[in-house]
């Protein structure tokens, strides 16, 4: 799923992403200092309003997976550890070829509405998903895309998931709130509203209910009183500790901070790294890494500057990443080494933090060596009379730490004659040039909890291929991987597709996105998922 | 006296004051060495102090630096969009007042409706139609400075048209055109000019607006509005990154606004 910092997907293909997978036994924010109380309200504050993109079934927004995931349950959840846990399916059995999967679900859950949840409202959500009609890219990904092969109602509580081919990031989807399930009414007299959402129509068997949408300004969600169905081992069972969960739409980082160290919301969402001096110890915070590909620059192999492995190696070591994540970031996130984020689970090649190193030398050789020799009068390199240098292509807004990376990054490589022309495009623009191929590289960080992810990067046509790579032995590497589901065999080859990349640095991973949560010592027992975002089930206020 | 002393001294700041971002725009190397786009990952976010009087932005760029560069994009949009606003406000406007009373009726009817908006609202949307980029800040500023410009030299056009040496010149058969030109334009550039003066200030504040909302020239160009944007969300942590693009914004504003003022006082004295 985009991250924050490129909140759209290149439209068109429905090649398979992955897992999105959500872990709710994750670190629990220290109680506060008060005691526990029932009841009462807490404010949250973020930075965006998913207006539009309210459908969990279409929206790509990682802020509508947040703001969702408090109405809508899964099959099954996904602990901190990666373990699968039973959420709305008790128990489950994966046919030994890997092509179907059969749950066994609670028969005692319902819907906001009084609907009840069967067999039948899992194939009825699984085949809106799939629905071209939906338009889902996210969602319909994640179900396993052209490898998905329908749904079956055994009997009431039994349903079987059906795949043309083994699917290993499926279970671990099935715990995302992407495939979370609408009320079956829901599904059949609202389809059309989806997108808009709100009360009545964004209807699941969360242990919150919302109640009441004010685009661009507030959600406010009530506690389900009825919710008994929550993930097995999960710190809060039953109905939610306080009664209204009230979401404020706060776009200004600084105005987010400011609420929070003035009292007027809980807690806080997407706090900029540079903030944190400000808020001080009086608040808890917690960071999480980010899963899957951090941010990185995706250098496009077919333009003739980027397709001489030489020179992108001299690119990816030209410039003093250390020091400029360090400068932006002021310590708080780590520059990347891999193509996949520490936290990713079951692949991330830990071995690759004491290979990549600035070189300026090295890179100026490499250059030489390249017969990128003659500098022209601005101090650039050239060759045959031709100028050293690649087009950038953002899209915008571009949030303003990157904006500060962009910079350290093209003053860093114009020291070694490496020109970088930085062009923040409109939506529209960069959708033209994006699909056009018209650049030499691009930027964004993807969040996944797979490793599967790597496919729609890497993978011949993959969507998010931004690179344009085309290598049978990389593919096969993928498809292998996605088809594995033995966790050490998986990581092995993972670690295979990372070392190969930085190697050939196709993809020049700059560093490892956080979500940064903070909140008021006046409430405590705000868990966070494996991506750091908030759940409020066991949320409450302190006296 | 006291007063006048105070609002000549005021008047003296103004205008050394002008001169000097003047100067920065036209020969910013006479301020500083040190170039505007140079990052240095050791130097970040330093305060004020020797070697940085404007302290460091996030990346280590001397804002004193970019402060002094970013003056000829602030004032060239300013000048440039009202330089274009008055020659064609007065083509328009001089046209207008001598067209025919239905022509005039409808003409003028229009720049009212105009009028009645915001400045900032046209400029809004005449980037929603253009679309962002630094060029298109300055026509979209200078379109929404247009109907003022328009409607003052229509009514300097009516008076001057009824004055004896026109209707002088026109009886001794001298050709319309000829005496629009040589008669009437120069009567209505006077006032038009104060406008103009007082209206430099405006187009800042707008084209550095439309930049702060990211519209306009992007980074690491150093505009005003844009270097403002830059620091909104450091206000806490390091003020001087928005405080002194903040400080030379307003500074110009105000700046152009009391020498207007007094040239227009100025006119009115001579006048009456």
């Amino acid at each position: 799923m985009f991250s924050r910092h490129r909140p759209f997907r290149i439209a068109g293909s429905l090649a398979l992403v992955t897992a999105a997978a959500l872990v709710l036994a994750g670190c629990s924010t220290p109680a506060g200092s008060g005691e526990k109380t029932e009841g009462g309200t807490i404010t949250f504050g973020v930075d965006v309003d998913p207006v539009g993109h309210l459908d969990v079934h279409s929206s790509q927004l990682d802020i509508n997976a947040i703001l969702q995931r408090p109405v809508f349950d899964s099959l099954v959840s996904q602990n901190a550890d990666g373990t699968i846990v039973p959420w709305l399916a008790t128990s489950w059995q994966v046919s030994d070829d890997g092509l179907q999967y059969t749950f066994d679900l609670r028969d005692d859950v319902t819907f906001s509405d009084g609907e009840k949840f069967d067999a039948a409202a899992v194939k009825a959500n699984f085949d809106h998903i799939v629905d071209p009609a939906t338009e889902s890219a996210q969602a319909s990904s994640l179900i396993g895309g052209e490898y998905y092969a329908g749904t079956d109602v055994i009997d009431d509580s039994t349903v079987r998931v059906n795949f043309s081919q083994p699917y290993a990031p499926f279970l671990a989807n099935a715990a995302s709130v992407e495939l979370g399930f609408y009320s079956p009414k829901v599904l059949a007299e609202h389809a059309d509203e989806l997108k808009a959402g709100g009360p009545g129509i964004s209807v699941g068997s969360g242990p919150f209910i919302l109640s009441e949408y004010t685009p661009g300004s507030e959600l406010v969600y009530t506690k389900n009183p009825d919710y008994n169905w929550a993930p097995e081992g999960a710190a809060a069972q039953g109905p939610a500790t306080i009664d209204e969960l009230d979401v404020k739409i706060l776009p200004e980082s600084s105005v987010r901070t400011s609420a929070l160290t003035s009292g007027q919301v809980d807690v806080i969402g997407d706090t900029a790294p540079s903030s944190l001096g400000q808020i001080g110890d009086g608040f808890t915070v917690t960071s999480t890494e980010s899963p899957g590909v951090p941010y990185s620059l995706y250098l496009n192999v077919t333009r003739p500057v980027f397709s001489d492995v030489e020179v992108r190696k001299a690119f990816a070591g030209g410039f003093d990443l250390d020091a400029a994540v360090k400068a932006v970031f002021a310590g708080s996130y780590q520059r990347a080494y891999s193509i996949l984020g520490p936290t990713t689970p079951d692949s991330y090649d830990a071995a690759l933090e004491t290979s990549a190193s600035f070189d300026a030398d090295a890179a100026n050789d490499a250059l030489d060596a390249a017969g990128w020799s003659e500098r022209d009068s601005d101090g650039y390199r050239t060759k045959n009379g031709e100028r050293l240098s690649a087009r950038w292509i953002s899209y915008t807004p571009v949030n303003e730490d990157n904006a500060n990376l962009a910079n350290l990054i093209q003053d860093g490589l114009k020291k070694i004659g490496f020109e970088v022309v930085h062009d923040q495009l409109e939506p529209g623009a960069y959708l033209d040039a994006y699909l056009a191929g018209d650049y030499d590289l691009t930027d964004w960080g993807f969040l996944s909890a797979d490793a599967d992810v790597l496919r729609s990067h890497l993978g011949t046509g993959g969507y998010q291929n931004a690179s344009h790579l085309s290598d049978p032995e990389i593919d096969a590497t993928l498809a292998s991987a996605v088809a594995t589901t033995d966790a050490s065999q998986r990581a092995e080859l993972y670690t295979q597709l990372q070392q190969w990349n930085a190697e050939n640095a196709v993809i020049v991973p700059l560093y490892v996105p956080e979500y940064i949560l903070a909140s008021s010592k006046k409430v405590g027992g705000v868990e966070v998922d494996i991506h750091g975002w908030p759940l409020f089930s066991g949320a409450y206020v302190t006296k | 006296m006291r007063r006048r002393f105070a609002a000549r001294a005021g008047l003296i700041v103004a205008a050394l004051f002008l001169v000097a971002v003047t100067l920065m725009a036209v020969a910013p190397g006479l301020f500083t060495p040190l170039d505007p786009l140079a990052t240095d990952t050791d130097q970040v976010l330093r305060p004020p102090g020797w070697g940085h009087p404007f302290g460091t932005d996030q990346t280590g760029r001397d804002m004193f630096a970019r402060v002094v560069y970013g003056a000829s994009y602030s004032l060239g949009v300013g000048a440039g969009a009202t330089a274009a606003a008055l020659v064609i406000g007065v083509v328009v406007g001089t046209l207008v007042g001598l067209a025919p009373r239905v022509v005039d009726g409808v003409a003028m009817r229009g720049v009212e409706i105009l009028l009645a908006f915001p400045e900032f609202l046209i400029a809004l949307f005449a980037i929603a139609v253009l679309g962002p980029g630094p060029v298109n800040v300055a026509t979209a500023v200078g379109v929404a400075a247009l109907p003022a410009y328009i409607r003052v030299a229509r009514a300097e056009t009516l008076v001057v048209r009824r004055s004896g040496y026109v209707e002088a010149a026109r009886g001794l058969g001298v050709h319309p055109l000829r005496v629009a030109v040589s008669h009437v334009v120069p009567n209505t550039l006077r006032p038009l000019g104060v406008i103009a003066t007082i209206g430099i200030g405006t187009t800042i504040v707008a084209a550095a607006g439309l930049s702060f909302l990211g519209l306009g020239p992007q980074d690491p160009t150093p505009e005003w509005g844009l270097l403002l944007s830059g620091g909104r969300n450091l206000l806490a942590q390091a003020w001087w990154v928005a405080f002194f693009p903040g400080v030379l914004i307003t500074g110009t504003v105000v700046s152009a606004t009391v020498v207007g003022r007094r040239l227009r006082r100025a006119g009115e004295g001579r006048r009456s």
